[in-house]
């Protein structure tokens, strides 16, 4: 048997979701009867799920008494192909991530009609290391039929971003929903 | 040469600079925009997702406002929140005619007192009422139950079918049994149809609504019958079935607990945007294809002018204020 | 009723029904194929457009998106591991890992052919059952719905047999997100931290879209390459899809079981396609000989999964057309049209408009009869993009992904969860967590609650409701079964499978 080592990325997601857990079940102490009732018939043992998991994690020794529940050295993924989950580096997982923050930030900012040619532009020159010239024209192909159906067919309405208002339901004068 | 032409482009450059700031500062104080009004699209907010009765009477009155108005009148749904995040939109939307709002009163005013959220109805420049649904109380046609003293003497807990513990069904309910002297338990988790099927199977004695739509036509059928109507005088529909004021309880009547579907504009909108805006409004209403479409959606057209629909509004508030440590202490109960 | 059925197919000849059935179709599978859109959406969009057409055309319209846009959701499940709608998520198990091997075609010829399969079965079943449905439908009391609910999440302990503590704590966190919220039941707000974005709770389109089509999105365009492992592979172009179709014929139980479970399962109110998916997946997986294989790209995985998903546009018109119980949104919009074009859901419709009836019944066959050849025809043209670097698919997902969000309830919120979605559900990837159980206990947790709840404000506070009445006996048989079974299976994996052979 190969031996254990402490896996960060299983520890920090399991903690995770420990605070989560442990949130809503600290958090139906507030309410009454049953209110509380699912809160803490599934959060109770759905910590203590968590909380095997964090042991194992951590204390290698008790693993034979993990096994039995299925928590071995070995665990695998639900699509038990590891292969499959395979992803780079976690360099290129972060500027992966990053695009995508990057992306958001640009919608919030600027309007989804906006942002998007700039970030696709910007990602396949950048990521997919297209000529300039020939990203905008993927742009232009993939995004002036998508603008005529979503908007001027079926007119779904798009975040036009923070901006005053400037092509109106286009660019501009966004109302940020309520978030507190 | 160089001189004349630099010299024209620093005139052509003032030209153009003091169009610019005339029109921004014109704008900004609507010098324009009084006469022009509307000069672009008008946003309509509806508090809930499409294809529901209030969304789509919004789209058919807004498609001939559109028409009378000369510009779009364009209906966006922003669900949420049981309809407040429309509530909220429109309370901190410019006030300059372009946003508006349809609201389901009193449902909205109760949500906003039981959780505030910051959003004061009696702000809102009001335009009118657009639809109204008569609320009734209704039974499976095959209940021993058919009056108020039968119910007050039931002895044990009369079950109501409800949707849940908050809102318009549950208000009316804690109001009728605290007047009639009736013992009751609510059954939650009911909407629409699935009301009907808790009445057919005994999940509950009673069910609340408004009588419209497919409740109407479940009222109609020989499989539920309907008690009574929260009216002064019968309803068209049902003209066999008594009011609350025939039986004895006329402050039940009177029509303060329809459900409404008020339009307003951001709160300080000027009054002549206000002005235009209603009677335009008003004008849509009377048309006979739009009276046709939002009947077929169940619904009655009631018109009201913006005084009276801000009466209507303040009589809510009150009512609802009455009555809302009642609510509280009933669902509190549960 | 047969004279209605006979004048209904004499009137699919009619150009306008046969323009319906195919812009319906389109529709559905389109919106179906973007992740995030779904048929909702796309029922929504064309509501306004048939104000003033003829209902029974316009029903063929809605029928189609109804029958087709779950079919059109297994194409990316399949080539991107990225579910179009979430009653497509099981379909990513086994489709996805059959295109990494260069079967992508081979997988939509499954998936295709046991839609097309799946949703035939349940419409004859709905056909059948139509004069007895209102009698069904008022034999199945809240009671009954709450161990229906708790079965569905019991079967979360079979889908992480392998991971057992991981799936539960994963189900368990997802019942418990599905408490956020306003709760109408007992009218009050919680754990929302006085947050207005959660009076709602958590939507979720933005949580599927982030746990799947972005966290996966991560995971491929870091890898970079292409989708299918090796480039250079032969696709095997329409010899591999019909290969895939005729398949289907090869695991004619999965077949049937799966088309039972989704007609059943879609016919309980918010239950719906992912619930039906999840159990005719689970359900597969347990009782088959080589359990281990599901996950690895096995063709039954797919079979499982597709027919129940499609099978639940039987199960779920039950309802909907004999007393206008809405199940799912979708039949809320439906019953929205029905009273646009002046019909009335429920007793009037079976009564007085079986042509209406007749035509939501055919247009769905007709619709998925439509999309399967469609499909399968395109489907070699469709598995070629498991060939084209990830690279050039990435950003095109990305802005789909987050259009399909934003445009659920319009709210910018919603692409910030979906973008929180994707790192939470990269890690819980890569921790080993199946994320489709905690979808399950979000979706069914807050149900089992409501009808908890429900049952015991019947009985008055009496909870022998929960054991007195037959189908809740049986049900609670079965639970306990099922429960039994997958201890003993777990304590004894060489014994029981010995048993099952």
């Amino acid at each position: 048997m190969s031996k254990y080592k402490l896996n960060g990325i299983n520890l920090l997601t399991e903690f995770f979701l420990m605070a989560i857990a442990l949130s809503i079940v600290l958090g139906a102490i507030a309410y009454e009867g049953k209110q509380q009732l699912v809160a803490w018939v599934i959060g109770f043992p759905t910590i203590g799920f968590l909380f095997i998991l964090i042991v194992a994690e951590l204390a290698p020794g008790l693993l034979k008494f993990t096994r039995a529940f299925g928590v071995s050295e070995d665990d695998a993924p639900e699509q038990n192909n590891a292969a499959q989950m395979e992803s780079g580096t976690w360099r290129r997982v972060g500027i992966v991530y990053g695009w995508l923050v990057g992306y958001f930030i640009s919608i919030f900012l600027l309007g989804f009609y906006l942002a998007t040619p700039i970030f696709l532009i910007a990602f396949l020159a950048i990521e997919s290391k297209l000529k300039l010239s020939r990203a905008s024209s993927v742009m232009l192909v993939a995004l002036i039929p998508c603008f005529i159906v979503f908007r001027l067919i079926l007119d779904i309405p798009l975040w036009p971003g923070i901006l005053p208002k400037f092509i109106p339901g286009i660019v501009g004068g966004g109302s940020i929903p309520p978030l507190t | 040469m160089l001189l004349v032409k630099a010299k024209n482009f620093v005139r052509l450059a003032a030209v153009v600079v003091l169009i610019t700031s005339i029109s921004v500062f014109s704008a900004g104080c609507g010098i324009f925009g009084g006469d022009d009004y509307p000069s672009s699209d008008i946003e309509w907010y509806v508090g809930f997702s499409a294809g529901g009765g209030f969304d789509t009477a919004s789209r058919i009155i807004a498609e001939e406002m559109s028409t009378d108005l000369g510009t779009n009148v364009v209906v966006r749904n922003l669900a949420g929140g049981g309809g407040r995040r429309a509530a909220q939109e429109i309370h901190k939307a410019p006030a300059d005619g372009y946003a508006i709002s349809i609201m389901n009163m009193p449902n909205q005013i109760l949500a906003e007192k039981i959780d505030p959220q910051g959003v004061n109805f009696n702000n809102l420049s009001w335009i009118g009422r657009a639809v109204i649904q008569t609320y009734g109380l209704y039974t499976a046609a095959d209940s021993k139950f058919n009056t108020p003293a039968e119910l007050a003497a039931a002895g044990d807990d009369i079950r109501f079918c409800l949707s849940g513990l908050s809102g318009h069904s549950f208000l009316v309910a804690s109001v009728t049994t605290e007047v009639m002297k009736i013992a009751w338990n609510p059954v939650t988790g009911y909407k629409g149809a699935e009301t009907q099927a808790g009445l057919l199977r005994g999940d509950c004695e009673l069910a609340l609504g408004p009588m419209a739509g497919s409740t109407l036509s479940a009222v109609q059928s020989p499989d539920f019958k309907a008690l009574w109507i929260y009216e002064d005088d019968r309803f068209a529909p049902l003209p066999d079935v008594p009011t609350v004021k025939e039986l004895g309880f006329p402050q039940l009547g009177g029509g303060k607990f329809a459900n409404n579907g008020l339009v307003a504009a951001s709160p300080g909108t000027p009054d002549d945007i206000v002005k235009k805006l209603s009677e335009s409004f008003d004008r849509a209403l009377q048309d006979p294809d739009v009276i046709a479409g939002i009947n077929k959606k169940g619904m009655a057209v009631s018109r009201l002018s913006p005084a009276e629909t801000s009466s209507v509004v303040d009589g809510m508030s009150g009512i609802v204020s009455e009555y809302l440590e009642l609510v509280r202490a009933k669902s509190q109960s549960r | 009723m047969i004279e209605a059925m006979i004048a209904a197919l004499a009137n699919m000849s009619d150009p306008a029904v046969i323009a319906a059935i195919c812009l319906g179709t389109l529709l559905g599978v389109i919106f179906g194929v973007i992740p995030g859109l779904g048929s909702v959406i796309a029922m929504t969009l064309i509501m306004p457009f048939t104000f003033g057409w003829d209902p029974i055309v316009a029903m063929y319209v809605f029928a189609g998106i109804i029958g087709t846009a779950s079919t059109g959701g297994a194409v990316p499940a399949i080539l991107l591991n990225t579910p179009g709608t979430i009653a497509n998520v099981c379909t990513t198990f086994d489709g996805f890992p059959m295109t990494r091997r260069g079967e992508g075609g081979r997988a939509i010829g499954l998936a295709a052919t046991a839609s097309g399969l799946g949703t035939l079965f349940s419409i004859v079943v709905l056909a059948a059952l139509l004069p007895v449905a209102k009698l069904l439908i008022l034999w199945f009391t809240p009671p009954d719905f709450f161990w229906m609910v708790i079965l569905g999440l019991i079967a979360v302990t079979f889908a992480s047999r392998q991971n057992m503590v991981k799936g539960l704590a994963a189900g368990g966190v997802g019942i418990l997100l599905s408490l956020i919220g306003f709760s109408s039941v007992f009218g009050v707000r919680r754990y929302t931290l006085g947050s207005e974005y959660l009076w709602d709770g958590i939507e979720i389109v933005p949580l599927v879209i982030g746990f799947f089509a972005l966290s996966e999105l991560m995971v491929y365009t870091s890898r970079g390459g292409t989708i299918a492992q090796d480039a250079k592979v032969n696709l095997g172009g329409m010899k591999q899809i019909l290969r895939g179709a005729l398949e289907v014929f090869q695991h004619k139980a999965i077949l049937f079981r799966g088309s039972i479970i989704g007609t059943v399962i879609g016919a309980i109110p918010g239950a719906g396609g992912a619930v039906a998916n999840f159990l005719s997946y689970s359900t597969a997986k347990q009782a088959s000989k080589n359990p281990e294989l599901f996950g690895t790209g096995h063709p039954a995985g797919v079979v499982a999964s597709e027919s129940a998903n499609d099978a639940k546009d039987g199960g779920i018109l039950l309802p909907t057309l004999t007393f206008g119980i809405p199940g799912n949104g979708e039949m809320v919009i439906l019953m929205a049209a029905f009273i646009l074009h002046g019909i009335q859901p429920g007793r009037d419709l079976l009564v007085n408009r079986l042509d209406i009836v007749w035509a939501i019944i055919l247009g769905v066959i007709g619709a998925q009869i439509l999309t399967t050849i469609v499909i399968l025809a395109g489907g070699a043209w469709l598995a070629k993009i498991s060939l084209v670097p990830v690279k050039y698919i990435a950003p095109f997902v990305a802005i789909l992904s987050l259009i399909g969000v934003y445009a659920v309830r319009s709210n910018i919120w919603d692409v910030l969860l979906a973008i929180f979605a994707a790192l939470v559900g990269f890690f819980m990837r890569k921790a080993g967590f199946p994320l489709i159980t905690l979808i399950i206990g979000f979706v069914l947790g807050h149900l089992a609650e409501e009808k908890f709840t429900q049952s015991l404000q019947i009985s008055q506070g009496d909870y022998s409701i929960f054991f007195t009445r037959p189908v809740s006996i049986i049900l609670l048989i079965a639970i306990v079964s099922m429960l039994g079974w997958s201890l003993y299976r777990s304590a004894n994996p060489a014994r029981a499978n010995s048993e099952s052979n």
